[in-house]
C-alpha cells in the first residue's frame, strides 16, 4: 500500500476505528494503542482490498479482535483507569448523557449499538465482523436499547422526549 | 433516519481522535520504520547478542502467574542477548535436576556475565515438566516435550517483541508442541502479551516472535515460560530491567513524598511514593501495594496526584491526562502518557501537588540550547553523545568544520544505534527558521575513529552567502526532521576565523561574502537533471501555485514557484508550501518534513522553495508539496513527481576517438590509468577509467561553453567505487551538462590529474587527426581538434602547465 493510499485511508475511516475502539475499551489511550496497532498491521501487511468498504470491514475486524486481546489480559484486569474517558470533550448536553449511558454499557453491547447505529451494519455483517452470531448480536442490540433506555431516565432525561419514545 | 439513530449518531460524531492524521501517520511509518531496521537485527542476531548481566531469579511457586521484583540485566543496545547462567557456549548440556531435584546445579551466582552463544540442544536434557523451583537465567527452558529458548528480544519505546524458539523433543516441530507457551510481560503485568507466531521452522524447531504492548513505563520485565498442558505443570520465571538510558533518563529514586488523599478508606490518609520515572513517553509514579507497608490490598489513591513537569523554557510537558492505577504485589502504579515525545534533559522540575519532588542539577536545557551547566564552552552535549569542535572556517564560501563526536560507551556499530551531529551554515540571525539553511554542498569529507571518538573534518560549497553567519551542530539520529529538533539538541556555533575555536554563545561574527568566479565545483555527488516535471497548477486550499522552475544539483533542489498568494519575507500569507521527497512512491516519513526546507521570496507573487536532496537513489525521486495552515495542523499536500535524469541520449555525439588510451602511470600506480569509455546515461555523460589503484583521486578538467558561447572550467572529482578484480579498480565519473545552474552546448574533457588527455601515452608515429570527446546538448555538434604528440620516445604524460 503507498503512503499517499495509505493516508487517505488513514483520513477516511481511523475515527470509525477509534469509536470503534472506544466502545470496547471506554478508554481513549488505550483505544488510540488499538487504532495505532491496527493501522499498523494495514500499513506492514501487504493488505489490499478492492473496496473501501472490504478495507473498513477489515480494519474493524483487527480492532475488534485487539480489543478483545487488550480486555482479556490480565493488565487490563487487574488495572484501572482513574480517569473516564467514554466522553467528548465538546459534547453538548443531550449528547454527553447519551455517550455517559453508553459508557455503562457492556463493551460488547456498547460495540454493538455503535456498529449498528452509527455504522449502518445489519446485525448479520456485525456477527460476522466481531466474530460472533447473528442471534446474539440481535439480542446485545435489544437488551442495549433496553438499558440505555433506563440510563437515560436515571440521567433526568423526559421520559417524553423524542429520544425516549424511541426507546419504547 | 429515527430521532434514535439521530441521537446515536450526534452523540457518536463528537468522539474523535485526539491526535491529528498526520503526527499518527507519521507515528505509523516510525513504527513500520522500526519494524524494518529490526528484521535487519533479526537477520545479524548474532552480532547483536552483547554480554549482558544474568538477572536474580526468584523461587517462584509453580502457579505464580507473575514474579516480584526486577534484578539487573542491562540491556546494551536495543537488540540485545539474552540470558544464560553460565551454560551458553559451553555446547554441552544444560545441568539441571529433575522436578523432584534440589534445582539447579548450573552457575549459582546471581549476576554473572557471560556471552551468549547459542547452540542446538540435546535431546537429553531431561524431563522437567515440573518446575517448582529455584530457576536460573538458562539457554532453554525445558518441558515435558519441548525445549525453549529464548534468543534476543527488541524495543521499540512501544512493542516489545520476545524472540524464542521452542525445540521439539521428537524429530519434527509438531503443532501439538504449542501447548507451550511463553509469556513476556513488564513485571506486575502492566502491559499484555500479544499474538505469537510462528517465523520459521527448521527441523525440529520452530522460531517464534511474539509482540507484547508495553504500556507503562516501568522499565521491569519479566518472562514467563510455562505450559499448559497439564495442571500445575511447570513454568519458569525470570526478571529483568530494559536498559536506563532507553527508559527512563530521569529517576527519582528514593524519594519520599507524602500526598494527601481522601476517600472511603480512612485508615490510610496519605501515601508514600515509592519512584517517579519519566521517560520521553510518559510518566509512572509508584506506591506501596499490597503487601507493603502503607496501603493495604486494594488501596488505591482516589484523589489523582496534580503532577506538573516543569521545563526548561518555562513551558510544561503535555500530558493526555490518562492516568491508570494498578494494584501489583510490590507496588501500584499512577502512569501518565505525555502527547508528545519528551526530551527528559528539557526537565527542570516535576511537582507533584504542589511540592517539588525532583529538579534537574542543572535546571534543564533551555530552549535556545544553552546548557546551564556547559562548562567548556567548545563541548556541545547531546544525548549519546558530546560534540567538540575543533575548528570552524568559512572561506572562499567554502565551509570547513572540524570537529570530534565523542560516544561516552564506544563507538556504535549498528545503524540503530549509529547518530552523529549534522552540520549546517544557516544566516545567524535566523537559525530557527524555515530559513535557516544555506544550500550549499558537500564537497570533502574525513573521518577517523578511535574507540570512542570519531573525527570529522568536512567542507561544504555555497554558491554565494552574505551576512552574519552561524554554523549549527544538530542530533540527527533524534530528529531527523529538521522541523522537529528541539532547541536543546541543537547547538550553534558563529563562525569565527581560520584556526580558532568556536565557541558558544549568542556573539556572530560578520562573514564577508565570497564572490565566486565562474569556475564551477562540480562534487563527488552525481549530478542531476530535472526533466517530466509536470508544471501544472496545484490548489492548496484557497491558493494556487505553479512551478515555474525548477534545478537539482545532486543535493539540493530549487523549485521556483508563481502563486495566487501573497509572498510575505519568511512565507505566504496563506500557509507556506514546504518540499518533502518521495522515493519509491511514497512520501518520506509520513506527513513530516523530512527535509531541510528554505523559502526565499523572489516577488511579490513569486518564491523558491530549496531543500536539500541527496541522491541516493535516482530512479524514483520526487517532491510533495505540502501545506501547513498557519495555527491549524492541518495541512494540505500535493505531490508530484519526476524523473531524475532524462536526458534525450540523441542530443549528444559522443566522439569515443580517444577512448581506450592509457593516461600514464605517474601518479597512477603500477598499471597507469586507462580511459576505458564514454557513454551517455539518463543522467549525464559518463567517462569511465580503470586504474590498478584504488587510492587515487581523479581531478578532472573540462571546459564547457554556454549557449552565449562563454567558456568555462569545470572541475570534477572522481573516485574508485568497484574492484572489479585482478587488482583493476573502476572510476566512473559522471558529468551533467547542466552545472552551477546554467546549461552547457558543449563539453571538453581537457586533463585528468593535471595530465592532458591528448597528450596521453600513446605510441603513434604520425599526429592524426582526432576529436575530442565532446558533449552537446542541443546541437549534438562535435569538436575536431588538432593535437601535437610526444615523440614515440616519450611515454610520460606531459602536465598541463
Amino acid at each position: 500500500m503507498t503512503e499517499l493510499e495509505f493516508s487517505r485511508i488513514v483520513g477516511k475511516y481511523r475515527a470509525s476505528v477509534y469509536r470503534l475502539a472506544l466502545c470496547y475499551t471506554k478508554n481513549a489511550a488505550d483505544a488510540e494503542d488499538v487504532v495505532q496497532d491496527t493501522f499498523l498491521k494495514l500499513y506492514t501487511g501487504n493488505v489490499g482490498f478492492p473496496t473501501d468498504e472490504e478495507t473498513k470491514a477489515w480494519l474493524f475486524r483487527v480492532a475488534a479482535n485487539r480489543c478483545k486481546d487488550l480486555l482479556r489480559s490480565h493488565w487490563y484486569k487487574f488495572s484501572e483507569p482513574l480517569t473516564d474517558e467514554m466522553q467528548a470533550p465538546e459534547a453538548d448536553e443531550e449528547s454527553g448523557e447519551v455517550l455517559a449511558a453508553l459508557s455503562k454499557l457492556a463493551p460488547k453491547t456498547r460495540t454493538v449499538i455503535y456498529m449498528y447505529y452509527y455504522e449502518g451494519y445489519s446485525a448479520k455483517e456485525i456477527a460476522e465482523l466481531i466474530g460472533d452470531s447473528e442471534t446474539a448480536v440481535t439480542s446485545q442490540l435489544w437488551r442495549g436499547r433496553k438499558r440505555l433506555k433506563e440510563l437515560l431516565k436515571n440521567a433526568g432525561i423526559d421520559e417524553g422526549s423524542e429520544l425516549c419514545e424511541q426507546l419504547r | 433516519m429515527s430521532n434514535y439513530d439521530e441521537k446515536i449518531r450526534n452523540a457518536f460524531d463528537k468522539i474523535e481522535p485526539r491526535s491529528d492524521d498526520e503526527s499518527f501517520i507519521r507515528s505509523i511509518i516510525e513504527r513500520a520504520d522500526n519494524m524494518e531496521k529490526e528484521k535487519g537485527i533479526i537477520k545479524t542476531e548474532q552480532k547483536h547478542l552483547v554480554e549482558i548481566t544474568v538477572p536474580k531469579v526468584e523461587k517462584k511457586p509453580g502457579r505464580a502467574p507473575w514474579i516480584i521484583g526486577a534484578a539487573g540485566l542491562t540491556a546494551a543496545a536495543l537488540a540485545i542477548g539474552f540470558i544464560a547462567g553460565g551454560h551458553f557456549g559451553s555446547g554441552k548440556d544444560i545441568e539441571t535436576t529433575p522436578a523432584n531435584g534440589a534445582g539447579y546445579s548450573g552457575s549459582q551466582a546471581a549476576e554473572t556475565t557471560v556471552s551468549h552463544v547459542p547452540h542446538i540442544p540435546e535431546a537429553s536434557l531431561g524431563n522437567l515438566d515440573s518446575i517448582n523451583y529455584y530457576t536460573e537465567a538458562v539457554a532453554f527452558y525445558e518441558f515435558e516435550n519441548v525445549s525453549v529458548r529464548p534468543t534476543g528480544y527488541y524495543f521499540d519505546g512501544i512493542s516489545l517483541k520476545l524472540y524464542y524458539d521452542v525445540i521439539s523433543k521428537a524429530d519434527t516441530f509438531d503443532s501439538g508442541d504449542l501447548n507451550n507457551y511463553v509469556q513476556l510481560r513488564p513485571d506486575d503485568d502492566i502491559g499484555f502479551a500479544g499474538e505469537s507466531e510462528i517465523a520459521s521452522v527448521d527441523g525440529n524447531t520452530a522460531h517464534f516472535v511474539m509482540t507484547a504492548r508495553v504500556y507503562s513505563r516501568t522499565r521491569d520485565l519479566e518472562l514467563y515460560f510455562g505450559t499448559n498442558t497439564k495442571k500445575d505443570d511447570g513454568n519458569y520465571e525470570l526478571s529483568f530491567m530494559l536498559d536506563d538510558d532507553k527508559m527512563f533518563p530521569v529517576e527519582c529514586r528514593d524519594m519520599s513524598y507524602l500526598f494527601s488523599y481522601e476517600g472511603a478508606k480512612s485508615t490510610v490518609s496519605y501515601a508514600q511514593i515509592c519512584n517517579v520515572y519519566v521517560s520521553p513517553l510518559g510518566y509512572v509514579i509508584t506506591y506501596p501495594g499490597k503487601g507493603m507497608d502503607g496501603w493495604g490490598d486494594g488501596n488505591k489513591p482516589e484523589s489523582v496526584p496534580d503532577v506538573k513537569i516543569e521545563l526548561a523554557d518555562g513551558t510544561n510537558a503535555q500530558t493526555t491526562g490518562q492516568l491508570r492505577s494498578f494494584f501489583g504485589d510490590k507496588f501500584g502504579y499512577i502512569d501518565g502518557r505525555f502527547i508528545e515525545k519528551l526530551d527528559t534533559r528539557m526537565i527542570k522540575n516535576i511537582i507533584i501537588d504542589n511540592t517539588v519532588v525532583y529538579s534537574a542539577p542543572d535546571g534543564g536545557m533551555a530552549s535556545d540550547g544553552v546548557a546551564a551547566s556547559a562548562d567548556d564552552p567548545s563541548m556541545y552535549e547531546f544525548r549519546d553523545y558530546s560534540v567538540r569542535i575543533k575548528s570552524i572556517t568559512f572561506t572562499d564560501n567554502i565551509l570547513n568544520a572540524e570537529y570530534d563526536v565523542i560516544y561516552p560507551n564506544g563507538i556504535p556499530t549498528s545503524d540503530s544505534e549509529s547518530g552523529e551531529p549534522r552540520v549546517l551554515l544557516c544566516p545567524a540571525q535566523n537559525i530557527w527558521s524555515f530559513e535557516r539553511e544555506v544550500p550549499g554542498m558537500e564537497i570533502s569529507r574525513s573521518m577517523a575513529s578511535d574507540s570512542h571518538t570519531m573525527h570529522y573534518n568536512v567542507s561544504f560549497k555555497y554558491d554565494s552567502f552574505t551576512g552574519d553567519a552561524t554554523v549549527v551542530f544538530y542530533d540527527t539520529k533524534h530528529f531527523p526532521y529538521s522541523n522537529d529538533i528541539p532547541y536543546d539538541m541543537t547547538y550553534s556555533v558563529p563562525i569565527t576565523v581560520v584556526g580558532e575555536k568556536g565557541w558558544f554563545g549568542a556573539v556572530t561574527t560578520a562573514v564577508e561574502p565570497v564572490v565566486t568566479s565562474t569556475y564551477f565545483v562540480e562534487t563527488n555527488y552525481m549530478q542531476y537533471l530535472v526533466s517530466d516535471l509536470e508544471f501544472i497548477k496545484y490548489e492548496l486550499g484557497d491558493y494556487i501555485i505553479e512551478p515555474v522552475g525548477c534545478e537539482y544539483d545532486g543535493n539540493i533542489i530549487r523549485m521556483e514557484f508563481a502563486t495566487t498568494d501573497d509572498v510575505l519575507d519568511n512565507g505566504l500569507a496563506h500557509g507556506t508550501p514546504y518540499l518533502a521527497s518521495i522515493r519509491d512512491g511514497k512520501v518520506q516519513n509520513g506527513w513530516g518534513n523530512d527535509l531541510t526546507n528554505g523559502f526565499r521570496k523572489t516577488g511579490d507573487n513569486s518564491f523558491v522553495l530549496y531543500a536539500e536532496l541527496p541522491a541516493q537513489d535516482n530512479s524514483q525521486l520526487g517532491i510533495a508539496v505540502m501545506r501547513e495552515e498557519q495555527g491549524d495542523k492541518s495541512r494540505s499536500q500535493k505531490v508530484f513527481s519526476f524523473t531524475i535524469g532524462g536526458i534525450d541520449k540523441t542530443d549528444f555525439n559522443v566522439c569515443t576517438d580517444n577512448v581506450g588510451i592509457d593516461l600514464g602511470k605517474a601518479g597512477f600506480g603500477p598499471e597507469g590509468l586507462k580511459f576505458n569509455s564514454i557513454t551517455v546515461s539518463d543522467t549525464g555523460v559518463v567517462f569511465t577509467f580503470t586504474c590498478a589503484d584504488n587510492s587515487v583521486s581523479l581531478d578532472l578538467n573540462f571546459t564547457a561553453k554556454d549557449k552565449d558561447g562563454n567558456e568555462y572550467n569545470i572541475a570534477k572529482d572522481g573516485v574508485a567505487y568497484q574492484d572489479i578484480g585482478s587488482g583493476f579498480y573502476v572510476y566512473k565519473v559522471l558529468v551533467s551538462p547542466e552545472l552551477g545552474g546554467k546549461k552547457f552546448t558543449d563539453m571538453k574533457l581537457i586533463s585528468v590529474n593535471g595530465f592532458e588527455v591528448l597528450l596521453s601515452e600513446m605510441s603513434r608515429t604520425e599526429r592524426p587527426e582526432y576529436t575530442t570527446a565532446v558533449v552537446s546538448s542541443a546541437t549534438a555538434t562535435a569538436e575536431t581538434t588538432t593535437a601535437t604528440y610526444p615523440s614515440e620516445a616519450d611515454t610520460t604524460a606531459v602536465p598541463v602547465v
